[in-house]
């Protein structure tokens, strides 16, 4: 979706603050962050929520807000929460049964193996290095990981990552249509007309259905 | 460098920063403000622990593991992972050149058997005489957390996220870097499951020193391609 997490440059949002360098700054932060990694959704088919928090609020309620209304969003899809068990916690709470919260001694090992995403299945690739592609210019109202600033600009393929599922069709519950992802080279000129610096360049990983061949 | 820790409460509570934000939002000079961010709504936390609350008692959250969460985050991951893994290019080209190619298999010869469950694999880039890369994400925050940590705040703020493709020069100074005249810069945006580790350049003054030592020297910020590590000078030495 055209949404306002899609910020590549845009302007507005002032300097950059380097000495904020902590994670966190305060306690309930860090709750429901880690709180928000802990309740698996998977299974439940909950979807994702994070790209579809309405605009204002996005930018009101800064980044753990958003784990809040990731999370709040979840559990209330899934069915393991209800939005009256949520306004009166102290009141009566349903028991949820097949539930396996994670224990504090599987968290270690959960959090450090590797999952990784990637298919490994043979997939022909549409593209090769050195190919130029342009970024279809489409608008998809679901999720997707084509930023508005790359769509109709061209670029030059580097790498070839592989074949993984792609985003898009997986938020719609369509399936991992498995694909190759692309490092894909644009020139700050490109991107950003007389704004772009001649000597800089800005690089993306694009799936393969994003991309088609400039004759 | 020296980081000052310094609160988001600490901004609100001194002023100027947002107030300059908004003052200066409002004259549609926003370039100019210090930061302009989102407040969450007051009460969030108290909504926070409303909901962790429920979780918990309804058995779908257990604060000991939020707790082992929490301290894993806090003390077992963070940027001396990824230094480790600067620290072997440094010394051993043979290393580089095989962690430019796959840095996701390269960096099982350190010992360092995943990259966490981002999910995604690990791509690193090298700095040179005239490449300088920085690496964003400007549709989340997606970050190489399982080498360095997680992300500081700056990486996660708006201005970061949708300056550093249009204006990454500027954004550079911000961060005290100065260019020369024939660097490029490199902006690699997270888009998708690839997490991108910056190799900066070895500083002068290094020869000699051992991997562990080397280790010590590099900074997160340089990881990120927002730092430039300097000149090492032994203590006492101006």
């Amino acid at each position: 979706m055209n949404g306002i997490h899609d910020m590549g440059g845009m302007d507005g949002f002032g300097k950059v603050q380097p000495q904020d360098s902590e994670s966190f700054h305060e306690d309930w932060e860090k709750q429901i962050y880690v709180a928000n990694r802990l309740v698996s959704t998977q299974s439940l088919n909950a979807g994702r929520s994070a790209n579809s928090l309405n605009p204002v609020d996005y930018l009101g309620w800064g980044y753990f807000g958003r784990s809040l209304h990731s999370l709040e969003g979840r559990v209330l899809r899934s069915g393991l929460v209800t939005e009256e068990e949520l306004k009166n916690p102290e009141g009566r709470l349903a028991r949820v049964d097949d539930y396996q919260a994670v224990r504090a001694e599987e968290v270690e090992a959960r959090f450090r193996t590797r999952r990784g995403s990637r298919i490994q299945v043979e997939v022909p690739p549409k593209f090769q290095v050195g190919d130029r592609v342009m970024v279809k210019n489409e608008h998809p109202r679901g999720r997707t990981r084509r930023p508005r600033y790359f769509r109709g600009r061209q670029g030059q393929v580097q790498r070839d990552r592989g074949v993984w599922p792609f985003p898009d069709t997986v938020a719609l519950g369509l399936g991992d249509k498995p694909q190759h992802c692309y490092s894909v080279k644009f020139t700050a000129i490109e991107l950003w007309g007389s704004r772009g610096d001649p000597r800089d360049v800005v690089y993306a990983d694009l799936f393969e259905d994003y991309l088609e061949v400039v004759s | 460098m020296a980081k000052k820790k310094i609160s988001r409460r600490n901004f609100l509570a001194t002023g100027p920063a947002v107030a300059a934000g908004s003052a200066i939002s409002a004259r549609g000079l926003t370039q100019e403000s210090e930061a302009v961010h989102g407040t969450p709504p007051s009460g969030i936390s108290l909504r926070v622990q409303s909901l962790i609350s429920v979780l918990t008692k309804k058995g779908l959250l257990d604060p000991k593991a939020v707790d082992a969460l929490i301290e894993y985050y806090e003390t077992k991951i963070g940027p001396h992972t990824g230094a480790q893994v600067v620290a072997r290019a440094w010394v051993d080209p043979a290393f580089k050149t095989r962690l430019l190619e796959n840095a996701s298999s390269t960096i099982t010869e350190l010992g360092l058997t995943g990259i966490g469950n981002s999910r995604a694999d690990l791509v690193a880039v090298a700095n040179s005489a005239q490449v300088q890369n920085m690496v964003v994400c400007t549709l989340c925050s997606c970050y190489p957390w399982a080498l360095l940590g997680l992300p500081p705040s700056w990486y996660k703020d708006f201005a970061f996220r949708s300056r550093a493709v249009i204006e990454p020069r500027a954004v550079l100074e911000e961060f005290g870097m100065t260019l020369e005249e024939d660097v490029e810069v490199h902006v690699w945006d997270s888009t998708a499951d690839l997490r991108y580790l910056v190799i900066p350049e070895r500083p002068e003054g290094t020869e000699g020193m051992t991997e562990e030592e080397l280790a010590a020297l590099v900074t997160r910020d340089s990881m990120v391609g927002v730092e430039k590590l300097q000149p090492y000078r032994p203590e006492g030495e101006v």
